[in-house]
């Protein structure tokens, strides 16, 4: 008989592992699972394993990233065939405090650049948004189409020890990983179909049908069938296989800047049977590259104008321009009073305590106990600058500290939080072993209308001990399951 | 009232043909009660159509949208237009006994946030300033002001051509001279540093009349007082702004009131000329 293939797996003892609890027993949710894969031999599951992979790498499903290669080849996203479940009360509670967030995270963006009023009361410091260079002018005193900024949030979350999800970060802007999400869903479709059924896992094949809704909700006053399109910098960007994803699921031009042109207050895409009206832009380039003339002059990307059409109210731009002030993450840790303060609710999603470095009691208490934190810059993404305290050299320790004190505004940190493990095969040792882990929901939010993506993307690092999940800097990912059985 | 008649003609040549291009005018003046519009008339050699765009304070632009390649653009621009007589003295009303506490309100800083923000060209720090351009608490915003605007005209010598672009206010206070966009820049940047809001302004000058400035657009600053509003400041000519003052627009600085900015396919290199001329009719 076979080696079984999880006999051995080793559960540490200070982490969350959401396979096996403390005394190496399997979870009930993932009963049946591990029934099935135990059926299975090494050999065969490393067969199944690599079948998979090889399916990714011939329909294209890959990134670039740029901290390895400059020049953007492309890599497949490392994606292994053990899902992760998530129960059906407890995704019923994480749902209601996406949609909870992300509409506070939308009023407190209509406020910022309107009336201030949460400014003016004091919650948020005006200081902290006025200061932030995501706070975009071209913003100030306009209402977008339908009212909504955040059409496509990424909130991206994590299970600490004590059971609870919390928020880590918000993603506004411009989030990806979707389409990782339906093509790990489609990969294990073929590979463990008979459980998909067992388990009553939730489709995550609706969302770019309810993308095309949230975009069709806010087209511009007046249109009642709009022509939408997808945006990309182009086929060397690090998501361009994300970008054509979802213009092709969802029926619509993928363009590029050099397709569109403005003319007479309306924007338009150049085709072979001449020019057609463009009336909702999903726009995967960031806020800077979206227009030269309003915007960085020499950027060959955007279209020169578009802010003017889009401030015109012609045209709806996903997400609006300007939602980097509500995401950074010196503003995150005021989420939980933005959410009182719009929706006088409590927020149901927890955020991890965070210490604001240009407070300066907060900065002492961060400089002192850099060893038992994570220090994040405000305002990268991407995982890159991220600095752990723990494993961080004294000579590391004394250069970050130094950063700190001379620019407290560009810098926040966190307790480290222990990020909840989960069963990962590794393909060099074959076997699984346990491997941090995160979740980035996505929640879309339309004129009067909203929707949570079943499950999400979760993300692995797959470096042994590493808490740094993020694709560019070499995680992985699993399919999410979010199950009706509890 | 006063008739003037503005041309604003430019030339603009390129190296090697541009294959497509979006070319914007910030020059009409803005019509308001105090100026308004008799006639205007946009001509280009290439017959080609504009439109009209607003940006994002509201000021409309004409837009030129070049579909087929072209090595020059004349743009010749002509309007006719009625200003009422304007005295900047009967506007001040007498300075707020609470001014100070208005200025320093947070209600205050958030609702002028944008026109309190230095910009990289007009921000200068407190410590380079000499004591005058210093604002204390008991002197009104309509003193100091008047002081910024005498200071400026008297320690800083005016040049009509521009060398270059960039000067930052530090810049023209060390070398004592720059063109009328320095002076409203370094204006502002006084202005933002002692918390008062106050914006660029780009226009058309009467020079008819001896006053400062040169064959091009004029720049002056507009500040915000309390209790009184929005008002005028030349400091190339230590004037507040009159009816000799056609404005065009305001932004934050220079990089929102740009008479004539181009996003162009091309390479290659390009001039750009341009010329202003301001006539006033016969005093009716």
């Amino acid at each position: 008989m076979n080696a079984q293939i999880l006999k051995s797996y080793q559960v540490e003892d200070h982490l969350l592992d959401e396979v096996f609890d403390h005394k190496g027993q399997i979870r009930a949710p993932y009963k049946r699972l591990y029934d099935y894969f135990n059926k299975y031999g090494s050999d065969d599951f490393k067969r199944v394993n690599e079948a998979t992979k090889l399916s990714f790498l011939l329909q294209g499903i890959t990134f670039a990233t740029y901290a390895e290669n400059p020049k953007g080849t492309e890599r497949i996203f490392p994606f292994d065939l053990m899902p992760r479940i998530i129960t059906g009360s407890e995704w019923k509670e994480l749902e209601k405090g996406l949609i909870q967030r992300n509409i506070a995270i939308n009023l407190f963006l209509k406020d910022i650049y309107n009336e201030k009023k949460i400014l003016k009361d004091k919650i948020v410091p005006s200081e902290l948004i006025f200061s932030s260079v995501n706070y975009n002018k071209y913003m100030v005193d306009f209402e977008p189409p339908g009212g909504i900024y955040n059409h496509i949030s990424g909130t991206d979350l994590i299970k600490h020890s004590d059971g609870n999800f919390y928020v880590l970060e918000d993603n506004v802007r411009c989030p990806s990983g979707v389409s990782y999400v339906l093509s790990n869903r489609d990969a294990l479709k073929k590979s463990l179909s008979q459980l998909f059924k067992a388990l009553k896992v939730g489709t995550v094949f609706d969302y770019p049908e309810a993308l095309s809704n949230c975009l069709h909700s806010v087209a511009p006053d007046g249109v009642d069938e709009a022509t939408c399109a997808v945006l990309t910098p182009g086929m060397y960007n690090s998501a361009y296989y994300e970008h054509s994803f979802l213009a092709q699921s969802m029926g619509l031009e993928l363009v590029e800047g050099r397709d569109l042109f403005v003319e007479n207050g309306f924007l338009y895409m150049k085709t072979i049977y001449g020019q057609k009206k463009l009336d909702v832009l999903y726009r995967r380039i960031d806020d800077d590259f979206l227009d030269p003339l309003a915007f960085n002059p020499d950027s060959m990307l955007g279209v020169p104008g578009l802010m003017d059409v889009y401030r015109q109210g012609n045209v709806s731009l996903i997400n609006a321009p300007g939602t980097g002030a509500s995401d950074d993450k010196a503003v995150y840790s005021y989420i939980p009073q933005i959410v009182k303060y719009y929706l006088g609710e409590d927020p149901i999603l927890q955020n991890v305590h965070t210490y604001q470095c240009e407070i300066p009691s907060e900065m002492d208490h961060v400089v002192n106990n850099l060893e038992k934190l994570v220090v994040k810059p405000v305002d990268q993404s991407g995982g890159y600058g991220i600095f752990v305290g723990s494993s961080a050299s004294k000579a590391e320790c004394e250069e970050m500290k130094q950063k700190i004190k001379q620019e407290p505004r560009e810098y926040v940190a966190q307790p480290i939080m222990n990020l909840s493990s989960h069963s990962t095969y590794i393909d060099d040792t074959s076997q699984f072993e346990p491997r941090h882990v995160d979740l980035r929901a996505f929640t879309l939010l339309g004129k009067d209308y909203e929707y949570v993506l079943k499950g999400g993307l979760t993300r692995v690092a797959l470096k042994r001990g590493s808490l740094i999940v993020n694709s560019s800097q070499g995680g992985g990912s699993k399919d999410t399951w979010v199950t009706e059985l509890d | 009232m006063s008739i003037y008649h503005v041309n604003y003609q430019t030339t603009n040549k390129y190296e090697n043909p541009v294959k497509e291009a979006l070319i914007v005018l910030l020059i009409l003046p803005k019509a308001d009660e105090s100026q308004q519009f008799i006639s205007f008339s946009i001509e280009n050699n290439l017959n080609l159509d504009h439109f009209l765009m607003p940006n994002m304070y509201g000021f409309d632009r004409i837009m030129f949208r070049p579909s087929r390649p072209f090595s020059q653009l004349d743009i010749n621009f002509q309007c006719q237009l009625e200003m009422e007589d304007i005295n900047p003295y009967e506007n001040i009303i007498e300075p707020l006994t609470n001014e100070s506490e208005i200025i320093q309100s947070l209600d205050f800083k958030i609702d002028h946030q944008l026109f309190l923000k230095p910009t990289p060209s007009t921000r200068i720090s407190k410590e380079l300033l000499p004591d005058v351009l210093i604002k204390s608490d008991h002197q009104s915003s309509v003193e100091f002001l008047q002081t910024l605007n005498a200071f400026i005209f008297n320690q800083f010598q005016f040049e009509d051509q521009v060398d270059s672009l960039s000067n930052v206010p530090a810049d023209t206070l060390k070398n004592n001279h720059g063109v009328c966009q320095d002076f409203a820049q370094f204006f502002i940047a006084v202005c933002r540093a002692n918390k008062i809001p106050a914006r660029y302004v780009s226009g058309y000058l009467n020079q008819g009349d001896g006053h400062i400035g040169s064959a091009m657009m004029h720049a002056w600053a507009e500040a915000y007082i309390p209790g009184t509003g929005w008002q005028g400041y030349d400091p190339t000519n230590n004037l507040m702004r009159d009816s000799h003052y056609i404005k065009v627009c305001h932004g934050t600085d220079y990089s929102d009131c740009a008479p004539i900015k181009g996003v162009l396919n091309t390479h290659g290199s390009n001039v750009t000329d341009y010329k202003v001329t301001v006539s006033q009719q016969a005093q009716q």
